[in-house]
């Protein structure tokens, strides 16, 4: 039996010399299952780049960096396997298995005329060959006469593919409608499983590794697999058997697929290990976060400081006098969590993700204590507060700062061109011996050598708005803002600026719908977030955020402030509108039943409105019930 | 081209679905909110093809299927599903649904799994 590889050969997506590695990493992050590409130079085969190794090449030391915007060539493989259409497969199958350990896996290229053609995956040759294996022990038993040769010929290539299945590097083994694993399996599932499999009940052997869903699912699904009689359901049963399991530690991917000949049915498996390509996933998204996080710190260095010295100060000062105060246990924890609460969100605006995320823990701690506030003594509360270790919080953000930006990051303080004092100075002088026309004129030009332009400042919010709506799956554009340019003294607005972002998430967690169904009801897929700034006659400030997302549903929250016990449903049905839109103000309102990192927690507005109020300013909130919702927050100017 | 019952409690699912089945072709020709209009529907107009939802009030729509099934074992029902009901997709396939889909779901899965149908 004779054939060309050709045959096998599948055209997949190609790239030119000169496209990017993101293009490359856009493909792969878009088709998980995509195992490798190839790179052309005109038609002609250059190179090919195979999943795994990009990601690992991208996973060493600034290799993210290396590859992500150069050309694709200098990241694939030039030394691959290529072959002319018209071999034959029994040809190539000692070529492709003599391959080094790490190219083993790599896919075959096909080309005709000296043009690409196609590619083979080592899978499907595998599984091709094995195909043939079984047609051709179905010939020999017909024709006795030249069994002899053939069943050398089959132990030849049933060594062939004993051999490439052992190096393959993924556990291949077949179980029959006992459950029992076959003795013939890879080498690879010894070390998956930790023993031998051959014989085993199959389901004693995976159920460690199953969920209390699985465990009860999979044996019925197995026994529909075998027993069932129709055959295209085989197929929709399978999909319900589990797809990764976590096996001793490695993360293993399964594949199944049912093998039928001669009346007898068995379930072929193949396991890989997608442990490593996990932990590079993973690894990357660090080092993205990282990346982030250093940009933040070389940009906003003060922030960066006085957020990590807040924090301390916090545990150091604050909260013991929180603890003196004398006010009642729940109100104590009330207040820890809204600052912590705060605390993460700051920390997660500059990209201190690691410590953002100590902190969510800190805060589920803090809510459980809350919910046994009764079994709690104060003195609890204190050896509570003593003991959070702030340093191990921030321990792991700070050394990648030191480590790239070097130890003198955190002791050098915020420096001025001009000492702040002189610009103080300045001002006082300038109100002291100028006439009031020229002083009004010359102030604001002062104000901005300490002052930064609140449109400039709500800006820097955009990349936080563009992660969150990331991670809840939202599209949203970028922010807009308008309006006068109005400068402030950061450092009094502070706190105030960071309680925003609680605002923002709201929107999005909350107001902004998914795209799915901001198309369904007819509003552009993308959701849309603006700020407009208006400087006030009475030397006030007003900032209004609007979003255009799905409205604040009053009814929802009337429900929900009956649910918490914050009204008597009798006492919501006589609320203006008004006051039902205050409720979500309120420190113990929350309309999501769910916690995540990013919001939810409902404690988000009423810390913003603690802070307007702090200023001396009030928050009112409009919505229109499908059409959006609007924050407007009026604070006085202080200078 | 088939003529399609869809069930669905969520008037925005309905919605959805609805379109991606007129863009391919086919004819919805009824929509049930819940189990028991499922089944009521059903008999009415003998739909080729049912989409159920498993999470609805008054009668679910494992409950409709077994109803359906018991009465026309030739009928075609597709669930529809949210994550993590993996038991009761298996207790439909056992009960006679040919195939089922996860929400949420690429319009061009819903329009294989149909094909595969007919």
């Amino acid at each position: 039996m004779q054939e060309n590889i050709g045959r096998l050969a599948q055209k997949i997506h190609s790239f030119t010399l000169e496209e990017t590695g993101k293009q490359v990493h856009a493909l792969f992050e878009a088709n998980q299952d995509l195992e490798g590409v190839v790179v052309l130079d005109n038609d002609k085969p250059a190179g090919i780049i195979m999943r795994t190794d990009f990601y690992q090449k991208l996973g060493k030391q600034f290799g993210f960096s290396l590859y992500m915007n150069r050309p694709v060539s200098i990241v694939m493989k030039k030394d691959f396997l290529l072959v002319d259409a018209a071999t034959e497969i029994s040809d190539i199958s000692m070529r492709a298995m003599n391959r080094n350990n790490d190219s083993l896996y790599d896919f075959i290229v096909v080309e005709e005329n000296e043009k690409y053609l196609g590619v083979v995956s080592i899978k499907q040759f595998l599984l091709d060959l094995a195909k043939k294996r079984e047609e051709q022990i179905i010939l020999l038993k017909s024709i006795n006469e030249r069994e002899r040769a053939h069943r050398e010929a089959i132990e030849e290539m049933h060594s062939s593919i004993r051999n490439l299945m052992d190096n393959a590097g993924q556990g291949f083994l077949s179980i029959d409608g006992n459950f029992a694993v076959s003795e013939q399996y890879s080498r690879e599932c010894i070390s998956i499983f930790g023993c031998e499999i051959g014989g085993t009940n199959f389901i004693d052997l995976i159920s460690p590794y199953l969920n209390d869903d699985q465990r009860n699912t999979v044996p019925s699904i197995l026994k529909e697999v075998f027993g069932g009689p129709e055959g295209a359901k085989v197929n929709v049963f399978l999909t319900l058997m589990p797809k990764e399991l976590k096996i001793r530690e490695k993360i293993i991917k399964l594949e199944y697929k049912v093998i039928e000949n001669t009346g007898n049915k068995s379930l072929m498996l193949i396991l890989t290990d997608i442990t490593e390509k996990k932990e590079l996933e993973q690894k990357m998204a660090e080092e993205r976060n990282h990346l982030k996080l250093i940009v933040k710190a070389v940009s906003n260095q003060d922030d960066v400081i006085s957020a990590i010295q807040r924090l301390r100060e916090f545990f150091a000062k604050d909260a013991v006098f929180l603890l003196k105060s004398g006010q009642t246990k729940a109100m104590i924890v009330a207040e820890l969590f809204r600052s912590v609460h705060t605390f993460k969100g700051d920390l997660s605006h500059l990209y201190l993700m690691n410590a953002s995320s100590n902190l969510h823990k800190l805060e589920d701690s803090i809510s459980a204590m809350s919910s046994r506030i009764d079994e709690i003594s104060l003195k609890d509360l204190e050896t509570f507060v003593s003991e959070v270790d702030v340093e191990g919080i921030i321990e792991k953000d700070v050394k990648v700062i030191n480590d790239i930006l070097g130890e003198d990051y955190f002791n050098e303080c915020e420096h001025f061109l001009i000492p702040l004092d002189v610009i103080l100075t300045l001002e006082q002088l300038a109100s002291n011996i100028l006439s009031k026309e020229d002083h009004d004129k010359l102030i604001p030009e002062i104000r901005k050598l300490r002052c930064h332009n609140i449109k400039e400042i709500l800006r820097g919010f955009d990349d936080s708005i563009q992660n969150i709506a990331l991670r809840l799956e939202k599209a949203v554009q970028s922010l807009a803002v308008k309006g006068d340019d109005v400068f402030i003294d950061k450092q009094k607005y502070q706190s105030f600026i960071k309680s925003l972002m609680h605002i923002f998430r709201n929107s999005i967690d909350h107001g902004i719908e998914t795209p799915e169904q901001r198309v369904e009801i007819g509003k552009s897929e993308t959701g849309k977030i603006d700020c407009e700034i208006k400087m006030g006659n009475d030397n006030s400030l007003t900032i209004i955020i609007r979003d255009d997302g799905r409205g604040i549903d009053y009814e929802r929250i009337k429900k929900k402030a009956v649910e918490k016990g914050i009204y008597t449903s009798d006492s919501v049905r006589n609320l203006s509108s008004e006051q039902v839109a205050d409720i979500i103000f309120l420190d113990e309102f929350s309309t999501k039943d769910s916690i995540s990192i990013v919001s939810g927690r409902g404690v988000g507005l009423s810390a913003v409105r603690s802070e307007v109020e702090r200023l001396g300013g009030i928050i009112k909130v409009k919505t229109e019930p499908g059409n959006g919702t609007e924050f407007i927050i009026s604070i006085p100017l202080i200078y | 081209m088939s003529k399609i019952l869809i069930v669905d409690d969520s008037m925005i699912s309905r919605i959805n679905l609805k379109k991606i089945l007129l863009a391919e072709g086919h004819e919805v020709i009824g929509e049930a909110s819940n189990g028991l209009e499922a089944v009521k529907k059903f008999e009415d107009l003998k739909p080729d093809i049912v989409t159920m939802d498993i999470t609805m009030p008054e009668m679910d729509g494992l409950e409709a299927l077994r109803n359906i099934m018991r009465s026309n074992p030739a009928a075609k029902v597709i669930m529809i599903s949210a994550l993590g009901q993996n038991n009761k997709i298996l207790e439909a396939l056992q009960s006679g649904a040919k195939n089922y889909i996860t929400k949420p779901y690429e319009p061009s899965q819903v329009i294989n799994i149909i094909k595969e149908l007919c």
